[in-house]
This record gives C-alpha cells, sequence and structure tokens, in this order.
C-alpha cells in the first residue's frame, strides 16, 4: 500500500472511533463500548493481517520484498506492539462495559509496557532521523 | 504498524525525539491517572495533566531553536513552514488537552463533540499532509 493509502487507513479509522466516541460520551447513543471501538478493532485486524502476511512471506523467501523493507525482529516487535495495544484496548472496553470494579492498574499495565519499550526503543533514533 | 519510523517522521513533520518526549509523557501522565482513578493519589485534573502540558513546552522549546536554526542556515520560507506546522500541532494538541481538562475538573459543561473538535482538526490537517508528502 502507498503511504497516502495507508495514512487514509488510519484517518477513516481514528475519525470515525473519535465521532462514535464522542456521542457515546455525549449520551446521545447507548452503545456497548466494543461497538464503539469497532473502527479501531477493524484498523488492528488490518495491521495485524499485513503484519503477519509479511512475516510469513519473510520467512518463506528470506528477505523483505514490500516497500517497507523491516528487518525480521522488527516485525516481530511491530506485532508484540499490536498485540499488547489490543490487550489495553479489550481490558478498556471489558472495564467500561462490564467490570465497573476491576482494578484501573490492570487495564494500564499493557499500556505502559507499549509505552516504555517503545520509549526505549526509540532513544537510538533521536539523534539520527530529523 | 503501519509506518515506518521515517514515513511517520515526514508525515507528522516532527522529528523522533518529539515523538519521544510525548511517549515518555504519554506514559507518565498514564500513571498518574491511574493513581489518580484509583484514589491512591486524590490531586486535581491540572496536576495530573502536568506531563503533557510538560512535553507541550518541552517541545514548543524544541521547535523554537529548530527554526532559529533553520532560518539561519536555510532561510526565511523554510523556517516559517516549520514554526507554522509545528504550531498548529501543538497548539491544536494543547487546546484538546486543556478543554478536556476544564471538563474533568467541573470548571466548565463542555460537551465532548466540541472537547474532540480541536482533533478532528488535526486529523484533517493531517490528512492534507499526507497527500502532500506522498
Amino acid at each position: 500500500m502507498a503511504l497516502v493509502q495507508r495514512a487514509s487507513l488510519t484517518y477513516v479509522c481514528i475519525m470515525a472511533f473519535l465521532i462514535l466516541t464522542a456521542i457515546r460520551l455525549d449520551q446521545r447513543l447507548e452503545w456497548n463500548w466494543f461497538l464503539v471501538f469497532i473502527p479501531l478493532w477493524v484498523f488492528d485486524f488490518v495491521v495485524v493481517a499485513l503484519l503477519v502476511i509479511k512475516l510469513i512471506s519473510h520467512c518463506r523467501v528470506g528477505y523483505d520484498q514490500s516497500d517497507m523493507s523491516l528487518s525480521l525482529v522488527n516485525k516481530v516487535w511491530l506485532i508484540c506492539v499490536m498485540g499488547l495495544a489490543l490487550t489495553f484496548k479489550i481490558l478498556l472496553c471489558v472495564r467500561l462495559q462490564y467490570a465497573a470494579d476491576m482494578a484501573h492498574y490492570w487495564v494500564f499495565v499493557p499500556l505502559w509496557l507499549m509505552l516504555g519499550l517503545s520509549a526505549v526503543r526509540l532513544i537510538p533514533w533521536t539523534s539520527k532521523l530529523r | 504498524m503501519l509506518f515506518t519510523l521515517s514515513e511517520t517522521v515526514q508525515w507528522l513533520g516532527m522529528t523522533v525525539f518529539e515523538l519521544w518526549v510525548h511517549t515518555v509523557s504519554l506514559l507518565l501522565f498514564t500513571v498518574f491517572l491511574t493513581l489518580k482513578l484509583q484514589d491512591v493519589w486524590p490531586v486535581t485534573w491540572w496536576t495530573i495533566f502536568a506531563p503533557l502540558f510538560t512535553c507541550d513546552s518541552l517541545n514548543g522549546y524544541f521547535v523554537s531553536i529548530v527554526v532559529i536554526r533553520l532560518y539561519l542556515y536555510q532561510g526565511f520560507r523554510v523556517a516559517a513552514l516549520r514554526l507554522f506546522w509545528s504550531g498548529l500541532l501543538l497548539a491544536l494538541i494543547f487546546v484538546f488537552k486543556m478543554l478536556l481538562c476544564k471538563r474533568l475538573e467541573g470548571e466548565a459543561d463542555i460537551p465532548c463533540s466540541i472537547i474532540m473538535s480541536p482533533l478532528f482538526v488535526l486529523f484533517q490537517v493531517l490528512m492534507i499532509r499526507a497527500c502532500q508528502v506522498s
């Protein structure tokens, strides 16, 4: 996919999610939170599917055929990050919809891991990419 | 994810350092938020949002240095464009956080659609930039 197509997908999913969240929080809709998060589920599904396809193709051919040219380690890392993000969103929906007595830190642990690891991983790049 | 780091930098018009500052401040904010929601640390919402506002001020300072250097080495036009883009991004994010904080603190009864309006504008602008970058 070209950059503009990927950006369009991101834009549509996030805008739809923000609009649904605003409507839900203003209590004009009484939708289940799992339904409000549908745009993000769609986005996550596309991203994970693309990553898994690229990972399988990389393992079979031995190199990355796409224009993104990510190493195998980077692909596994991105799948782990997506897994953490997905876990956070599922736990958040469960907390908001079904388990009001669930401790907040259980919800935020995957997000902390994701942000902490991303921050550590970004450090070597802070002086390289401008 | 969907974008490489260089594509993200190109699209958002931010340096990796700015992205890193945003990531760390978000991490701190979520830790503070959890402490507040669990009633472990009963402080005002302005204190909880402090890491995010600090991030904005740090990025503002960083951008001002970058703009001065760009003006000295690459001319007025490049510096003005960078200042406009970074200023717009920072201002929209700051307004969103301020409105959200006011609503949570009970200082103003603002509907969520109004609170999120800076984010709607931000994503429109980012979409236009994606077309330009590609």
